[in-house]
């Protein structure tokens, strides 16, 4: 029988074979979900398919991935069943689910440094950074002379205590201040300049909103993970792909701060914000109660920010190389 | 509970459920007009095309497992209203 014949045999009967509706049926969950046919069959004579059968009920490596594609990700289930086919390696169709997976939601799962990305729980990058740690001030320079600006300082006459100075002892005139010049930026967000400000202010005081911009991974270990769900897969996603976008701004902003120009007119804008912040406390009024700057009244003090610019030559652009160094420290 | 439903209600409603169109058995035919392996790649067709397949085919397999084990426990219900021919064999 020439190859031409016996591939026309072929195409015949499997035509035939779905003109029955329930082989048609069984072709088609065979061809995309063929795990939920194999978890109850032990022998099919094919030893690859029940390789991945035994993975997925046992819940190793692939099986896992595969787990959570079944799960989050039907498209990319059925391509890494179709790929497990053509004969690729477990190996690579695990690499291809993750890519797949970091495509969709930015979440990164390929060099997740436990190994086991989909066992514990959806990782989650935490940017966020722990004054308490003594390696703070070499890995966060940058941030700590950003929170200096706002008059946090280190308790004097004593260098050695520079391990000593916590959050916690962080003044709340400083937080409060922070605040307000952060919100002071805010309708004025859509400008690139005036984001990165805002957007370092934030993180530097751990005051965006956004999870994984704000916490340290050591704060975050101490939390339920997201599940591998649906829901929990796309409020992931939103959280990773804001904080890449924020992260971005601060890694401009951090740098803008190195500008004279720049400095100049953050340091008088925060001059002026504790000046208001001072009298506006010294009635007896407070700065967080989420009624005195809200989305809609975001500068209540009317901070004007029109001549905040680099000098000629200051401009900086992010680097994805400045994001991982800062995420690697965090 | 007790519901008054008789045998031939019964036969009536499950005839009268539509047959589940699946989008994946559509394809799998149009892929089998070309000679071709048995469980056709997905190369080459368009990934919203797959998104929903797959989506339909899981949520498919998905709800005939949940289907099959509530009708498993099913507790047994004694009937004398009932003639089932086949049993007075």
């Amino acid at each position: 029988m020439s190859m031409e014949a016996y591939l026309q045999q072929v195409q015949m009967l499997n035509q035939a074979l779905t003109r029955d509706a329930r082989t048609l049926l069984a072709l088609t969950v065979g061809w995309l979900d063929p795990l939920t046919i194999l978890g109850d069959v032990e022998h099919l004579g094919d030893d690859h398919m029940e390789e991945i059968a035994d993975a997925y009920h046992r819940g190793d490596v692939v099986g896992q991935a595969l787990y959570v594609t079944r799960s989050c990700f039907p498209d990319i289930h059925a391509q890494a069943i179709s790929r497990i086919r053509q004969g690729m390696s477990l190996k690579q169709v695990c690499n291809f689910i993750d890519t797949q997976i970091e495509n969709q939601t930015g979440l990164r799962v390929s060099d997740y440094e436990e190994e086991h990305a989909y066992a514990y729980g959806i990782p989650i990058e935490f940017y966020g950074f722990d004054i308490h740690d003594p390696e703070f001030y070499e890995n966060h320079a940058d941030e700590w002379k950003l929170i200096q600006m706002f008059g946090v300082t280190l308790p004097e006459d004593d260098d050695d205590n520079i391990f000593d100075v916590t959050l916690d002892e962080i003044p709340s005139e400083a937080w409060d201040i922070a605040y307000v010049v952060q919100w002071s930026l805010w309708d004025l967000r859509h400008s690139p300049l005036h984001a990165s400000l805002m957007w370092a202010i934030a993180y530097a005081f751990s005051s965006s909103g956004n999870s994984s911009v704000d916490f340290s991974y050591e704060e975050a270990i101490e939390w339920q993970p997201l599940m591998w769900t649906p829901n929990d897969v796309e409020f992931a996603t939103v959280i990773t792909r804001e904080a890449q976008d924020i992260m971005d701004q601060v890694i401009l902003g951090l740098e803008h701060l190195k500008d004279p120009a720049f400095i100049k007119t953050v340091r008088k804008n925060i001059a002026i914000a504790t000046s208001h912040v001072r009298k506006y406390k010294a009635k007896g009024n407070k700065v967080h109660d989420d009624t005195f700057i809200t989305h809609e009244y975001p500068n209540p003090f009317k901070i004007r920010w029109d001549d905040l610019c680099l000098s000629p030559s200051g401009e900086t652009e992010p680097t994805t190389e400045l994001l991982q160094l800062r995420s690697d420290v965090a | 509970m007790k519901t008054n439903i008789t045998s031939q209600k019964l036969q009536d409603i499950l005839l009268s459920v539509e047959p589940l169109q699946l989008e994946a058995s559509d394809a799998l035919k149009q892929q089998y007009q070309h000679p071709g392996a048995f469980f056709p790649s997905l190369e080459g067709i368009d990934r919203e095309q797959v998104i929903r397949m797959a989506t339909q085919v899981l949520e498919y397999t998905e709800n005939t497992w949940r289907i099959a084990n509530r009708i498993a426990d099913i507790p047994p219900m004694a009937t004398d209203t009932v003639y089932i021919g086949e049993f007075g064999l």
